[in-house]
């Protein structure tokens, strides 16, 4: 239940099943393996390769760091997620910050802690970013060991910051560790991050609830409609097409047309309260959403009596 | 009555790199956990880690936390148990500071290398992973957690030993498996 949602990897590093190893050692229990693009996205672009000789007890998904200087680049986001379990985005500077907080399509943001920034975190961009279920990532691996003093200072100064600014909320820890050596363990972490500012059960939260919360919710975005309907097992052999389709977690430009009308007829009320409840924290699509609701409040009420009423009528007959 | 209120931390040094781990005469590979946990050279003593250990506060927290550790130039930290064998050891500071040790510690990245001189401190650094493994209000609740861990992991790297040869043995040979299980009950007894 310890995540390290951060570990540099490259199918060709001869450390990798020794990192594995310790990892598991230290009783993590998922680590997601990650690959660091700068600049350009190339035309395709797939995960590489997961490591065969993994330890059994590790959970392995695969991340994708995404640098992000110009605003205007990196527009294939939504495609991107679809290939890799976590999308990360790492912002140089604070237009893009705030750009990845409010608008772009992302699991986790993870600012470069280990160099001096020249703007203050606000809490009122980072919060836009919790509340859409996007979660801020301190590495704690540059600090530790190896990048010198500095690293060091400006990795406890810009945590502290971080924790103050988004009142301890929403933060996970991951260790973004190049070799073994810079990987600590769950509850060493979870020291750290007291130390850093964070309360206990916050920093435990950090490595195991909120870490979860991002894989899941990421799952979740990759695989259901709206991160509403999501169809774990069809069930039914009568229509073949429909349901085998829909398990796989069909992309996502064709999920919605799939599932929504099955949605509608179903549970049409529900699906209205809960469309409207979770905008803000699942904005996985908020383009189709004009199209979605034709029906205005009054109408959803008036339908709701009639259906009462059916129902009394029903039972007093 | 007042008391002096302590924590104890159950402190283990693991050896993640490869590199440091040591060689084996037979070309046998290493059993990763095994070798994890590989022992500590004996040219770390218990005072030789107080030091470290108070070295490293003084690095992170500078004379504010050298002060809050308590005790003027030997500082508050006692190490009350070490073993090199199972690179175990117990460490007491005082409870209002035992976070700045623990996160000491967790900053900390080597232990000496006995062979590279005969001075102590002198040699190479050997890089390891301080864990904390138990915060402990008192030392014997520590030490069974201690003895807790070292049973298990006694029995797990025995059983990995075996599922090992049992892997590499694939079609019969049951008189070395045989052998093999009785070593190993054998050893248990000596235990």
């Amino acid at each position: 239940m310890f995540y390290d949602l951060n570990v540099p990897y490259s199918p060709d590093d001869p450390e990798v099943p020794h990192t594995l190893n310790f990892l598991a050692e230290l009783g993590y229990t998922t680590v997601a393996l990650s690959q660091t693009i700068n600049g350009k996205l190339p035309p395709t672009l797939t995960p590489p390769p997961l490591p065969t000789n993994a330890p059994k007890s590790l959970q392995l998904l695969t991340r994708l760091n995404l640098t992000l200087a110009d605003p205007a680049q990196n527009q294939r986001l939504t495609a991107l997620s679809q290939a890799y379990d976590i999308v990360a985005l790492r912002p140089t500077n604070e237009k893009s910050l705030l750009n990845a907080c409010t608008n772009l399509e992302c699991d986790v943001i993870s600012v470069d802690l280990s160099v001096r920034l020249p703007y203050h975190f606000k809490f009122k961009m980072l919060s836009a970013a919790i509340s859409r279920g996007v979660r801020i990532e301190i590495c704690y691996g540059p600090g530790i060991t190896g990048s010198g003093l500095d690293a060091r200072r400006n990795l406890i100064g810009n945590a502290t910051s971080l924790i103050r600014a988004t009142r301890g909320r929403g933060i996970i820890v991951s260790s973004e560790a190049r070799r073994a050596l810079s990987l600590r363990a769950p509850w060493d972490v979870i020291n750290l991050a007291c130390v850093w500012g964070l309360s206990q059960e916050r920093g435990k939260e950090a490595v195991c609830e909120e870490s979860r919360k991002v894989t899941a919710l990421a799952k979740l975005k990759r695989t259901s409609w709206r991160g509403i309907v999501d169809i774990v097992h069809g069930g039914e052999k009568a229509k073949p097409e429909g349901p085998s389709s829909k398990q796989k977690g069909a992309p996502k430009a064709s999920a919605p047309k799939a599932s929504a009308p099955k949605a509608k007829e179903t549970a049409q009320p529900e699906m209205v309260a809960d469309n409207l409840k979770r905008k803000a924290s699942i904005s996985s699509e908020p383009v189709a959403e004009d199209a979605d609701k034709p029906l205005s409040k009054r109408e959803i009420k008036r339908r709701a009596k009639k259906a009462r009423f059916d129902a009394k009528g029903e039972n007093t007959t | 009555m007042v008391r002096l209120k302590n924590r104890y931390l159950l402190v283990d040094i693991l050896y993640p790199d490869p590199k440091t781990w040591p060689t084996t005469p037979t070309t046998k590979p290493h059993n990763p956990q095994l070798a994890i946990h590989s022992p500590t050279s004996d040219a770390l003593t218990q005072g030789f880690l107080a030091k470290m250990i108070r070295e490293s506060v003084a690095e992170l927290y500078g004379d504010y936390g050298i002060g809050k550790l308590g005790g003027a130039s030997a500082g508050g930290i006692t190490i009350k148990y070490l073993s090199p064998a199972t690179s175990t050891a117990i460490v007491r500071c005082p409870r209002a500071s035992f976070r700045l040790v623990w996160s000491a510690l967790t900053y900390m990245s080597g232990v000496p290398e006995p062979a590279n001189g005969p001075k102590r401190g002198t040699g190479r650094e050997r890089g390891c992973v301080f864990r904390v493994i138990r915060v402990s209000g008192t030392m014997r609740k520590a030490e069974e957690e201690a003895i807790r861990r070292a049973r298990r992991e006694i029995v797990r790297v025995k059983d990995a030993e075996e599922r090992g040869v049992l892997g590499g043995l694939v079609g019969g040979g049951s008189a070395v498996v045989d052998c093999v299980m009785d070593e190993s009950e054998d050893e248990g007894m000596d235990d």
